[in-house]
């Protein structure tokens, strides 16, 4: 027999929930009908007046020296979160700005301090790349204010004062890019051995750089790294071309070769006869010869004796 | 023993039962090991554990030894026990997997490697990332780094958009989350450990240095797609539509305004704006509109139906993040497809269990989830109250029928989940029923009508968008309409009153469902006890008073709760938002049935009490601000506090300090840092009280 089963509320289940759910809600609904609390006026301490329960020892010297006159408890409009700038300011300039100036126009009361202290300290902020240096600027703050700072060197010590050098303390060795190995490019300035393993392989494969700019191809070295170590680098040793008639395109490999180059390379060979010449290189994949250009200082086209 | 059996035994021929829905039991037992093993904290391979799992090893056994076919108890116990303990090894293990050493005793400055799992939060000036971590390297000291598997990144600035794969290398101090600081404030430990996370960095954008991840990750070619296509959203709808559509459609709700995300809570459609159920049904609905029933046709067609359905059910699972009321309707319509296309019996309840039990063994936390608690008890109070509550009214027109049969699943959603709302989230929206009523079509529109467009922009068909805009509009300001005539709640609910609330549900429903006389008096019984609850809750919280001063590093906050009404003083660089953050959840508990904010020439008075600006003071007790210059004198019996925050002179300050060691010094969260540990070294050398509210958290003196 197929089993019965029966699942239903009944009206005495319906009305216990809904008198339930009333009660819940009358709960909460009661303290609308609380009387509200009364509130005194008070007068703050400025004013002559003391509360009886009060007993008050003045340790202030001077009234008119009172701190913390800026401290409100004023609750008619609160802060805003991101407080926008809404009047027209004028731009300051940053090597002059006291921090409530900076504050006022955007930057955090934290940054605006740091800012104060480093100047303070003797630096100089040129250029937004040194004010993002500050302890606490970031390129929100950065966004804020880029329209109302102006940069304009220290008065008394512009003349004196010479360009930050980033460089100054290293030591002037310049190494050669093709025949360093993984310890001379470990000195350099943000090239760790991981770094300077990668640039090896890179080259190794290359056949040799031809070209300083070349290291920018190397998987994960950041764009500042390489501006910092490109007058610490040369290349001294020339890169030794391949005879182009001696290499086997079947089994040729170069990062600059891309695989679909091989079969059109073969297939040139096949129909017009063994590459000579820059042009016949260049006739196997008009118009697009960009990657010949990469490749050639890879290539000779001397015959061998 | 013999009422349990004889329950046991009538539960066989009842709705839901071990033989038709055994994925059920399973999920409810692995939830509860998990639980257990939660609650215990367990190490494992500990000797209590080795025990515990010695002891359920040879109760199964047992169990098993005395199966014959004519009894179904013990092989049921055996399984039952098997469960319990492979969810606690589960537990374990995955427990040592994400937390393998111990925490971080102290912020210790790292410069660490980690990958994007996923972007939590992208606001104004900050990102917020749960990555996995790759590599941490101490700066300058040999400190042990744990080996977390997750770790929070919070970025300062205006990074550039992340995607799931992206590989980020960045110097910043490492440190532990810490538990809330505030009474009943939302607890962000317990919430980030229960998504695997135990540390956190904090890095300016300029400092830190991305790689673009691996392709053919899923995750990441999903997430670059929700991007694309929130970004079609937003270049063809205004502004506040666009953040519905993203929402609504995609999961994307980062960019979202409080306003909108407001007016949709109070009205009660919060559950339109996160991806769940409802939204996956809406999808399985536009496709079986195209492809028509799985189960029609013949065997190959079924098939690629199959396929179709399924693919675009676990893309769109991807697209929206994979939330676990995602996961768990996908699950589930992806099990029912396959089902109906093979002409298996499909049984709701074991689809429900299965997709529960998959969830709950790949991420033993996630029953501390709230949108996985709210997700399935929604589920089953839809499953088995809709269509008794439908069969409550009956009409003639089928336009009134259908409107009563959405509003009696909205009714029956609400039966579970209800304690769980008032518990966490204090309020409870009493047009829900209406506004279900326009967001479930409102959603069909919506959701229709992005993909529609977005299939037709490559084709340049323009057409459609303002329609689909003002469609939007409409559905914005029916809400914001709706949430204006809702009145603002703070319940506050114990827990003890949620137990006996969710407990008087699960006991009615059991008396429902296994003809059990004694459910519904027992039901009653829990409604009664959580009334009693309320009330003894509510008149502890109305006879207590007590000044509190909470945490808060932006500017100083206090409380005073006398006769169940709140005075407060807070300093106008506290934003709103902040002290909602930081004193919601104390004053919430506090059941206050109202809160006042004193200004500058306001005070509140009572019997010997005066709260003001200048300070508390009352007849055996003062708590003055060293900046208001308002301090009693030393007497008897008196206790005196002294709040400092600020002092230009700090050697005045010292001396005063000196002369009264009774005083006992606050030291709040934005109090100035140098002041502050010139302060506490001064009271450390002169064994003076002090309480700094930045490392000990809030203050809170009874009066």
């Amino acid at each position: 027999m197929k089993p019965t089963y029966s699942f239903t509320l009944s009206r005495r289940d319906r009305i216990t929930v809904v008198v339930f759910i009333f009660l819940l809600l009358a709960w909460e609904l009661i303290k609308l009908f609380m009387p509200s609390p009364m509130l005194q006026k008070h007068l703050p301490t400025d004013s002559e007046q003391q509360t009886p329960i009060l007993t008050q020892e003045k340790q202030q010297k001077n009234k008119a020296d009172k701190p913390f006159r800026n401290r409100s408890f004023v609750p008619s409009t609160s802060a805003p979160e991101n407080s926008e700038v809404t009047e027209v300011l004028e731009p300051l300039d940053i090597m002059q700005a006291t921090a409530e100036e900076m504050a006022a126009i955007g930057f955090q009361k934290n940054t605006a301090r740091n800012i104060t202290k480093y100047r303070d300290a003797g630096g100089t902020l040129e250029n937004k790349e040194a004010l993002l240096r500050i302890y606490g600027m970031d390129s929100a703050q950065w966004n804020k204010v880029s329209n109302l700072i102006i940069f304009k060197e220290k008065a008394n010590v512009a003349a004196t004062k010479k360009p930050y050098d980033p460089n100054r303390f290293l030591p002037k060795r310049i190494i050669d890019l093709n025949t360093a190995d993984i310890i001379d490019l470990d000195s350099l300035p943000g090239i760790g051995p991981v770094f300077a393993e990668r640039i090896v392989k890179y080259r190794n494969s290359l056949g040799g750089f031809h070209h300083v700019r070349q290291i920018e191809a190397c998987y994960g070295i950041p764009p500042e790294t390489i501006e910092k170590i490109l007058p610490l680098v040369a290349i001294v040793t020339p890169v030794i071309p391949k005879r182009i008639h001696e290499i086997d395109w079947s089994t040729f490999h170069h990062p600059y070769l891309e695989y679909k180059f091989r079969p059109m390379i073969l297939s040139y060979q096949k129909h017009h006869g063994p590459l000579l010449s820059e042009s016949d290189l260049r006739n196997v994949f008009p118009p697009d010869t960009g990657w010949c250009d990469q490749l050639l200082p890879y290539l000779s086209f001397e015959r061998s004796e | 023993m013999k009422a349990f059996r004889t329950l046991y035994y009538k539960t066989g021929n009842n709705m839901i039962n071990l033989r038709n829905s055994p994925f059920l039991w399973f999920a409810i037992l692995l939830i509860v090991a998990n639980g257990l093993c939660d609650m215990t904290s367990e190490q494992p391979f500990s000797s209590s554990f080795s025990m515990m799992l010695a002891i359920c090893t040879i109760a199964g056994v047992f169990c098993g030894r005395r199966y014959s076919s004519k009894r179904t108890l013990w092989p049921t116990l055996a399984l039952s026990l098997c469960i319990l303990t492979a969810g606690a090894v589960r537990y374990n293990s995955y427990e040592h997997s994400l937390f393998p050493d111990p925490v971080l005793a102290k912020p210790t400055k790292v410069h660490l490697v980690a990958e994007v799992s996923k972007v939590l939060k992208v606001k104004d000036r900050a990102t917020t990332l749960k990555c996995h971590l790759l590599e941490a390297n101490p700066i300058q000291t040999d400190a042990k780094i744990p080996g977390d598997k997750f770790i929070l990144i919070r970025i300062k600035g205006n990074p550039p958009a992340f995607l799931p794969g992206d590989q980020l290398s960045a110097p910043g101090w490492l440190m532990p989350i810490q538990a809330s600081l505030n009474p009943h404030a939302f607890d962000l430990q317990a919430y980030y450990r229960t998504i695997g996370i135990r540390h956190q960095m904090s890095c300016a954008d300029t400092a830190m240095q991305v790689v673009a991840g691996k392709r053919l990750a899923l995750m990441r070619i999903s997430a670059h797609w929700q991007y694309k296509m929130c970004k079609v959203i937003r270049s063809n709808t205004s502004d506040q539509v666009a953040q519905l559509t993203n929402a609504l459609v995609f999961g994307e709700r980062s960019s979202m305004d409080a306003e909108i995300r407001d007016a949709f809570s109070d009205a009660g459609a919060m559950h339109v704006l996160s991806v769940s159920g409802m939204h996956m049904a809406i999808i399985y609905s536009l496709l079986y509109l195209l492809l028509g029933p799985p189960g029609k046709g013949t065997l190959r067609k079924r098939w690629w139906r199959l396929s179709i359905y399924t693919i675009s059910i676990i893309l769109y699972m991807a697209i929206t993040g994979a939330s676990p009321a995602v996961v768990r309707a996908g699950i589930m319509i992806m099990l029912f497809i396959l089902g109906k296309s093979m002409g298996w019996n499909t049984g709701v309840w074991n689809l429900l269990g299965f997709a529960a039990f998959l969830m709950a063994w790949q991420d033993p936390f996630i029953w501390k989830n709230i949108g996985f608690q709210l997700s399935f008890l929604a589920m089953a109070g839809i499953l088995l109250y809709t269509q008794p509550i439908i069969r409550f009214l009956s009409f003639k027109s089928i336009v009134l029928h259908r409107i009563w049969q959405i509003t009696a699943v909205s009714l029956a959603a609400q039966i579970f989940i209800f304690p769980l709302i008032l518990f966490h989230f204090h309020q409870f929206p009493l047009t829900f029923a209406l506004s279900s009523l326009i967001a479930m079509p409102a959603g069909y529109l919506i959701i229709f009508g992005a993909l529609l467009n977005i299939l037709l922009s490559p084709l340049s068909i323009d057409l459609l968008w303002s329609l689909f805009d003002h469609t939007g509009l409409l559905f914005l300001t029916s809400m914001q309409w709706l949430a204006e005539i809702n009145p603002h709640m703070n319940f506050s609910m114990p827990l003890s009153t949620m137990i006996f609330l969710l407990a008087a549900a699960v006991v009615f429903t059991a008396g429902l469902m296994y003809q059990w006389t004694s459910g519904k008096p027992w039901a009653t019984g829990c409604l009664i006890a959580a009334i009693l609850s309320l009330s003894w809750h509510r008149t502890v919280q109305w006879t207590r008073s007590d000044l509190t001063m909470y945490h808060n590093y932006n500017g100083f906050i206090v409380d005073l709760f006398d006769k169940g009404n709140c005075y407060s003083l807070q300093d106008s660089t506290v934003s709103d938002v902040q002290v909602e953050f930081v004193a919601r959840g104390q004053r919430v508990y506090r059941d206050m049935i109202s809160h006042t904010r004193l200004d500058d020439h306001q005070a509140y008075a009572r019997a010997n009490r005066h709260f003001s600006v200048d300070g508390f003071f009352s007849s055996n007790l003062s708590v003055s601000f060293w900046s208001r210059n308002v301090i009693v004198g030393k007497k008897q019996g008196h206790t005196r506090y002294l709040v400092i925050d600020k002092s230009e002179e700090p050697e005045l300050l010292k001396d005063f300090l000196k002369q009264n060691p009774d005083v006992f010094t606050i030291l709040p969260a934005n109090a100035d840092r140098r002041l502050k540990s010139q302060l506490i070294d001064f009271l450390h050398q002169n064994n003076l009280r002090y309480h700094d509210i930045s490392t000990a958290g809030y203050l809170s003196i009874p009066l």
